[in-house]
């Protein structure tokens, strides 16, 4: 089901409000730094919040005033939240039966008759989803027995299993190592393929955004920047800041009197690309390599700049070089 | 190479000695009386475990210990949950909040003596605020003269003494818990009931078994408060281990048999201690739940 965002606004006094819409079965990347209103977006999509202005739509119904246990928005938080005396099945199953009890308070004649049906249901809906996340080893254990990376697959779980229509992750794997988080992204972006449900991502990282979006859609201070495909939004921002908002580590400026000039680390090299490139002199201060890549820090007309190389570059602190880049990938936007 | 030699025990020596002076050699020497009967200085006999004997056989003993386990139970049974209500009615920020801490610690930071001492006045029934109040309601109230009277003062007291001490520890659980767990929880429909049981309990578990252990030991040992409020009375009816060991050793000098049953007193704490440490750690289900990469 789609969702769509009328005239929302993240925070009271918010200049304008955000239209957007998170089509049916897609999954967005809300990418922005801290306080640009992420979280504040997932809190209101799940009904934690109340919106100060506008409202939203799933399917185009309105579902602003309606209570948070009753919208179709399944929530993964940035803590590892599980019931620690509740092993990772009773966890998993856990929304199930709360819905399951919740029908059975509202018509309360069904009650008796269902419920065998019902408890299989659940049991077959755990195991898929610990199958689909590889904890099903694990159902017995309670969540304190497990790893980190352990704990938010369930945490995942417990909200893939509610098959609810809206999915929002809020910066969920922040608290988790590299090579985990790889792998974790890996696996939600095969899992919510499969589920077709609308996903919403929130991160700082645009690699996240070209790893699992979709869509990426850019938040500045609870303020909307730019949406779309991550490409298309890399290759052509609307403004520096959704130019920064994508690049990692950000932009290269310089100052224009009415203008900036911003090119990505990744467009600047030592040698030129072509016989019309553009050329920036520059002082070298400092060189990072991870082997695969080398960061090369500069000096440029008073401006910190950062060259992004594939492998490792022999570049000597303090030399004066010059970097190149091609015309077309120097940004160019009007103050 | 060095030579293997054994100087390494020399650095253990300073706390052997500090161990030895702190606690091993004053606890031996009243073990040490506890098994002589002694006359004068020169005087000592040796008589096994006789006091000992004499002690567990003595009825004032048994019912001062019974006292005192009743004594103990019933403010455990009040303090505790009485306790964890009033964290959870306490807000979790705001200007309101520092106040109210400040106005729960105050009971703590009150001299025993003194707190006995106000009960003493608050509750006499012809001029305390509380005993007269009582009496002018209707109620026949003299804690002075009725044992019951005397116990609910007394257990009034120590729950308004001590309630603090658990509010304070089970808020500093509470306020540990990310937000997250709420809201997850608000999700997932949970009653308030539900709330405290699987989302806050949990989570605030080692911090109330602290508050029982030390609410346990302190109860057991308490002494200050009802000598200075009923003396140990009506009778022998308020008169607990302590009491009745002070009036023992200081009032009749009698030696052997106060430091028999000072070891006793002693191992009941302990024994009581360890069996509620050990029942509640053995029925636990793992470790603390915030242990590594626990929540």
């Amino acid at each position: 089901m789609s969702l769509r965002l009328k005239q929302l606004k993240l925070r009271a006094g918010a200049p304008s409000g955000i239209d957007h819409e998170f089509a049916d079965g897609e999954l967005t990347v809300v990418l922005g730094r801290h306080h640009s209103g992420k979280s504040a977006l997932c809190r209101l999509i799940a009904g934690l919040d109340a919106a100060p202005a506008g409202s939203l739509f799933i399917d185009g119904i309105d579902i602003s005033g309606l209570n948070a246990r009753l919208r179709p928005v399944a929530m993964v938080f940035q803590a590892f939240v599980n019931y620690p005396n509740w092993t990772v099945e009773q966890n998993l199953a856990s929304p199930l039966r709360a819905r399951h009890r919740r029908r059975g308070r509202d018509t309360a004649h069904h009650q008796g008759r269902g419920n065998g049906g019902d408890a299989q249901a659940v049991a077959r809906r755990v195991r898929m989803v610990a199958e689909s996340l590889q904890i099903d080893l694990l159902l017995d254990r309670y969540p304190h027995e497990l790893s980190g990376g352990q704990q938010q697959r369930v945490a995942i779980g417990r909200a893939l299993a509610q098959d609810a229509a809206v999915l929002v992750l809020d910066e969920p794997l922040v608290n988790l190592d590299y090579k985990l988080r790889e792998e974790l992204e890996g696996q939600l972006r095969t899992l919510t393929r499969q589920t077709r449900q609308t996903v919403i991502y929130t991160s700082s990282d645009p690699l996240a955004a070209f790893a699992l979006g979709d869509r990426v859609l850019l938040l500045k201070a609870g303020e909307y920047v730019q949406s779309g495909r991550p490409v298309d939004v890399y290759s052509r921002p609307v403004s520096l800041v959704a130019a920064d908002l994508m690049s990692d580590p950000g932009v290269n400026l310089l100052f224009g009197p009415d203008h900036w000039l911003a090119v990505r680390p990744e467009h600047l090299s030592f040698k030129p690309p072509s016989a019309d490139a553009t050329a920036f002199p520059a002082t070298i201060v400092e060189r990072e390599t991870n082997g695969s890549e080398t960061f090369v820090h500069c000096r440029c007309q008073d401006e910190n700049w950062v060259v992004r190389s594939i492998g490792v570059t022999d570049a000597v602190a303090g030399a004066a070089a010059t970097l190149y880049a091609d015309p077309a990938n120097v940004m160019r936007f009007e103050r | 190479m060095q030579a293997n030699t054994n100087k390494a025990w020399l650095g253990v020596l300073p706390v052997v000695l500090l161990v030895a002076f702190s606690a091993v050699i004053p606890l031996m020497t009243v073990v040490n009386y506890s098994v002589q009967d002694i006359f004068d200085v020169q005087t000592r006999v040796f008589v096994g475990f006789d006091w000992y004997r004499e002690t567990l056989r003595d009825p004032r003993f048994v019912d001062a210990l019974l006292r005192q386990i009743l004594f103990s139970s019933l403010i455990l049974v009040i303090e505790i949950p009485l306790g964890i209500v009033l964290a959870r009615g306490l807000p979790r920020e705001g200007r309101l909040l520092p106040l109210l801490l400040v106005l729960l610690a105050v009971p703590l930071l009150i001299p025993w003596n003194v707190v006995g001492m106000i009960w003493q006045i608050f509750a006499r029934p012809d001029i305390g605020l509380l005993g007269a109040a009582v009496n002018a309601a209707g109620f026949d109230y003299n804690f002075t003269g009725v044992v019951t009277d005397a116990w609910v003062t007394l257990i009034a007291m120590d729950v308004w003494h001590w309630t603090s001490l658990v509010t304070l520890l089970t808020f500093a659980g509470l306020t540990a818990i990310p937000g997250a767990c709420y809201q997850a929880a608000m999700l997932d429909d949970a009653s308030r009931w539900q709330v405290f049981w699987y989302v806050e309990f949990p989570r605030i578990r080692s911090v109330l078994v602290i508050a029982v252990l030390l609410r346990l030991m302190d109860s057991l040992m308490i002494y200050t408060e009802p000598f200075v409020l009923t003396g140990g009375g009506p009778g022998n009816a308020t008169t607990f281990l302590s009491q009745y060991l002070t009036s023992m050793a200081v009032g009749q000098f009698d030696v052997g048999p106060a430091a028999a049953f000072s070891v006793l007193y002693f191992l009941v704490i302990l024994l009581l201690c360890w069996l509620f440490y050990t029942s509640v750690m053995g029925s636990s289900k793992g470790p603390d739940p915030y242990d590594e990469d626990g929540l």
